[in-house]
């Protein structure tokens, strides 16, 4: 790959480390390679739909989008939608955030607000929504079992703003609360010896820290909002968004595959708003908080009255959202919960997930095995290559000047923004035919995930790397140091928090995603969520709670195991003199 | 693949791991089976493809999917199929699949047998069933309403439904479809009367669902009072002991026959000819009463089971004209979106 030099003395410097470091060109190299595979070239196959009209390119199937009322409806329902979503998920997450890194909890409490706050994030599609009509719907255990409203109208834009909110702030928590764990403590401490209020502080140096990771958390949930689909076609009713009309007009019984494409650029143009928005807002500023000076790691106490208000909030939230999950998942330990029967009852379980002993070895009879291997098998190798292309892109593109980085880093939030039904289409229109026969088997599952869900690799990368200070990696590099191994023994560790939220949410997500997998799933290589969603249309509820619970079990168990392998960055912090004697 | 699997073994080692998992993965290779999109629900699809394969010793893979998501995948697929046999779902849907040429000409033994609305003249599709529409209504609601089973269209106009009536949207679901006919079929086809007719119902549904009997288990559980679906979706709710009335309007409701296609370019075509020969002849319609399936069958020996006969028993049933259908099918749905749903 040939680097033209760039005119700026600096950037000449890192030009030339990139010539120098064949290795780092390569992963440049390589990384264009997938992005322009798996995600401009399916892509480009879609957009070909709208603007060439039998060989003649056209403006026509985008115009009649942008003039038709209905989807410019649509499109401002989108924005709105998205906005709401993107900051009451942002001020959710980092409350939450905020209380599990500043108020000193002990331990297990920490561990049970991760919990809480994972749970909407690990249960399979529906469910927040399914829950929501179960609850607050015309027959609603709340509306109409405790208020006893008759005839209450449950779809609509604060159903699904609700659910959609619920389901998403847990991606805001994880981008946010790894940086405000970050920030150096002394930087704070300073302030308040200073003689600054702690509201000052918290506005003129804990906020403006604060800003790459807060933007982030934002535009994940923004984007994911506008590609969400699973809650607005159960609750959004009339309220109509981008992504249900895509789906309509992809699946739908007019079946209109260019005006879905049509709608599937505006959609696209929506998050390359928000994102170059994100980038004039940050600006070019620093926010290097961890340098390669330690610092006390004990971050000031709260104020009482401070304390205690995010304290019982947190509190609050876990027995709500425990409860309300208890209710959800009685439903797979008892009879018929639809109908009131309440008796205990072990069936659903045993239909789905029964293991019999045969010739001495276990034999996976229960009807959801099948699926629940796939998807777990699907799930662990889409994740740490997720987290691998993910945060190399992350690296890349926040330390090294390449030709086309805007266009590299833009590409690498394509994918998110693009609701599921198209990508799924666009991956078949794309890969099922030779040179690139990929449909039909597991590999294009796998691909499917991680350009899906790379950009939250690359989005907490950039977050956590614009926090460390470049002077660690040119300190490692002067000492004559690889890229690779400056890489793997300086940023990496530092990196922790980030793989740790990248894992998660790339795991998470590739068990619980449906709308791109429907179209790539086969009966061969099917998923839990396929056969979940299958389950609830045939009224077999008890069967799909109990298939969720399994699944919801199963992540929490593997997020823990995760989080324990990994671990927490480890920041080297100075030992607080306070430390308990006899270690 | 090949080029990509050499592109990645020559890069940076993070990524060559990526290549080497790629590669790992098992491919798709199959034998003496046949691949098949099914639009019925799976508890119906299984036992059916569980007795062909009782029958002929050819393994069924399938995979479930509604109308609309079969339709697209069939068709983003078309230039390298990746089923065989298209089985279940509403002929209208057939109808959209045609105009794509997605489908393989075959007439099975039945062919000739099948009375003309169950075959497609050229046997680019064969009917496996009939399926009426119905009322069906949450008993619980009617009493509390002091209602009866509503006996007429005009009785689903009555203020005691508002905001309880779920049905399917147009936008996805064959059901729908069916529906709007129906009403141009009782409106004498004439257009502005049937839309008046819609347009005044619409404050009483609640919501369109995405699929044909997405409402079936709300109107089960109370969440809504009733709705319009096929006869299998409300007879299936009532036998899974939910507390449901079933009733027909006196001025009539349309049926749709449901079919089953081979896919142009399919990889094993003698298999899913195995199948669609199967599918359309007694061996297969005569099995629905033994899993409970509440469809008519399409071929005229089978006998239709008694307590299917009795429900069916006086109802004003008519097929929707697939001529008239197919050449209005696009304008009315247009029209409906505009006028009805986003008024």
């Amino acid at each position: 790959m040939s680097v033209p030099p760039p005119a700026a003395v600096a950037a000449a410097g890192v030009s030339e480390r990139l010539r120098a470091d064949p290795g780092l060109a390569l992963a440049v190299a390589a990384l264009w390679l997938l992005l322009g595979l798996f995600v401009l070239y399916p892509l480009v196959m879609l957009l070909g739909r709208v603007f060439i009209d039998n060989g003649q390119f056209t403006l026509q199937g985008l115009a009649a989008v942008l003039t038709d009322r209905h989807q410019l409806q649509a499109f401002w329902n989108s924005l709105l939608l998205g906005g709401l979503v993107g900051l009451v998920g942002t001020v959710l997450g980092f409350a939450f955030a905020f209380t599990a890194t500043r108020c000193n909890l002990p331990r297990w409490i920490v561990g049970l607000i991760d919990i809480a706050v994972l749970l909407p994030l690990v249960s399979p599609p529906f469910t927040t929504a399914i829950g929501y009509i179960f609850s607050f719907g015309p027959r609603g255990l709340i509306t109409y079992g405790v208020l006893g409203i008759k005839g209450v109208t449950v779809y609509g834009m604060t159903s699904t703003l609700t659910a959609e909110s619920l389901t998403y702030f847990p991606i805001a928590y994880l981008t946010l609360r790894p940086m405000l764990a970050a920030i150096d403590s002394n930087i704070e401490g300073m302030a308040l010896s200073l003689g600054a209020s702690r509201w000052r502080v918290f506005r003129t140096v804990t906020l403006p820290l604060l800003k790459p990771a807060l933007a982030n958390a934002f535009l994940l949930g923004f984007v994911e909002s506008l590609a969400d689909f699973g809650n607005p076609i159960v609750l959004a009713g009339n309220y109509e968004v981008l992504s249900t009309k895509i789906f309509f007009a992809v699946a739908g019984a007019q079946h209109d595959p260019g005006r879905a494409a049509a709608l599937a650029m505006v959609l696209l143009a929506l998050t390359l708003a928000a994102f170059w928005l994100q980038q004039r807002w940050l600006g070019r500023r620093s926010y290097v908080t961890v340098s390669g000076k330690g610092d006390g790691g004990i971050h000031a106490n709260l104020p009482r009255p401070l304390w205690l208000g995010c304290f019982s909030f947190a509190a609050l939230w876990i027995v709500f959202t425990l409860a309300c999950y208890a209710i959800i998942l009685t439903g797979g330990f008892v009879k018929d919960i639809g109908r009131g029967d309440l008796t205990p009852h072990l069936g659903h379980f045993a239909s789905g997930f029964a293991v019999e002993w045969r010739d001495g070895a276990p034999a996976f009879v229960g009807s959801a095995w099948d699926s629940f291997f796939t998807t777990v098998e699907v799930a662990a190798v889409a994740a740490p290559l997720t987290a691998i292309v993910g945060l190399l892109s992350a690296y890349v593109i926040t330390r090294h000047r390449f030709v086309g980085r805007r266009a590299f880093e833009f590409l690498t939030m394509v994918s998110f923004a693009i609701p599921g039904t198209v990508i799924g289409v666009s991956y078949i229109v794309a890969f099922n035919v030779a040179p690139l026969e990929l449909t039909g088997g597991m590999a294009i599952l796998v691909i499917c995930f991680v350009f899906r869900n790379m950009p939250v690799g690359v989005r907490s990368g950039i977050a956590a790397l614009a926090q460390i200070d470049r002077t660690l990696d040119e300190a490692s590099s002067t000492l004559r140091a690889s890229t690779v191994r400056t890489l793997s023994k300086v940023i990496l560790p530092l990196l922790r928090p980030a793989i740790v939220a990248t894992l998660v949410f790339s795991f998470t997500h590739a068990m619980t995603a449906v709308s791109a997998v429907i179209f790539l799933a086969t009966a061969k290589y099917n998923l839990a969520t396929v056969y979940i969603i299958g389950r609830v249309e045939a009224g077999e509820y008890p069967l799909a709670i109990a298939y969720s619970s399994v699944l919801i079990v199963f992540m929490l168990a593997v997020l823990l195991a995760v989080q324990k392998l990994v671990g927490e960055s480890r920041l080297g912090r100075r030992a607080a003199t306070e430390l308990p004697t006899g270690l | 693949m090949n080029t990509i699997r050499s592109w990645l073994r020559r890069m940076a080692q993070p990524v060559a791991a990526l290549a080497v998992a790629f590669a790992a993965l098992p491919a798709f290779a199959q034998a003496q089976t046949v691949n098949a999109y099914s639009i019925w629900p799976e508890n119906w699809a299984r036992p059916m493809f569980e007795e062909f394969e009782k029958a002929t010793g050819i393994k069924v893979n399938f995979v479930r999917f509604s109308s609309g998501e079969a339709l697209a995948r069939v068709i983003a697929e078309k230039n390298n199929p990746r089923v065989d046999v298209l089985f279940g779902g509403p002929v209208e849907t057939f109808a959209a699949g045609i105009a794509e040429g997605v489908f393989e000409s075959y007439k099975p033994p039945s062919f000739g047998k099948l009375p003309e609305r169950f075959r497609h003249a050229d046997g680019q599709w064969v009917a496996i069933a009939d399926d009426p529409l119905v009322f069906m209504t949450n008993n619980k609601f009617l009493k509390e309403n002091n209602l009866q089973p509503p006996a007429s269209w005009n009785d689903l106009l009555n203020p005691a439904y508002k905001n309880m009536l779920q049905m399917a949207d147009a936008r996805t679901s064959g059901t729908a479809v069916t529906r709007i006919f129906s009403i141009l079929e009782v409106n004498g086809r004439d257009e502005n009367k049937a839309f008046a007719y819609m347009k005044q119902l619409r404050p009483n549904v609640q919501l369109y669902t995405k699929s044909g009997g997405g409402g079936t288990l709300p109107v089960g559980l109370g969440q809504a009072g009733g709705g319009i679906f096929f006869i299998v979706d409300a007879l299936d709710t009532k036998a899974k002991g939910y507390d449901v009335a079933v009733s027909f309007p006196k001025e009539g409701i349309g049926t749709a026959a449901e079919a089953i296609a081979l896919l142009k370019g399919a990889k094993n075509p003698e298999a899913g000819k195995k199948l669609i020969d199967w599918a359309s002849s007694p061996a297969m319609q005569n099995q629905f009463a033994k899993y409970k399936i509440n469809f008519v069958p399409a071929h005229p020996e089978v006998q239709l089971e008694p307590s299917l006969a009795a429900v069916l028993q006086g109802a004003k049933i008519f097929p929707i004209d697939a001529a008239y259908a197919g050449a209005n099918r696009k304008r009315v749905v247009d029209r409906w979106i505009a006028e009805v749903l986003n008024p």
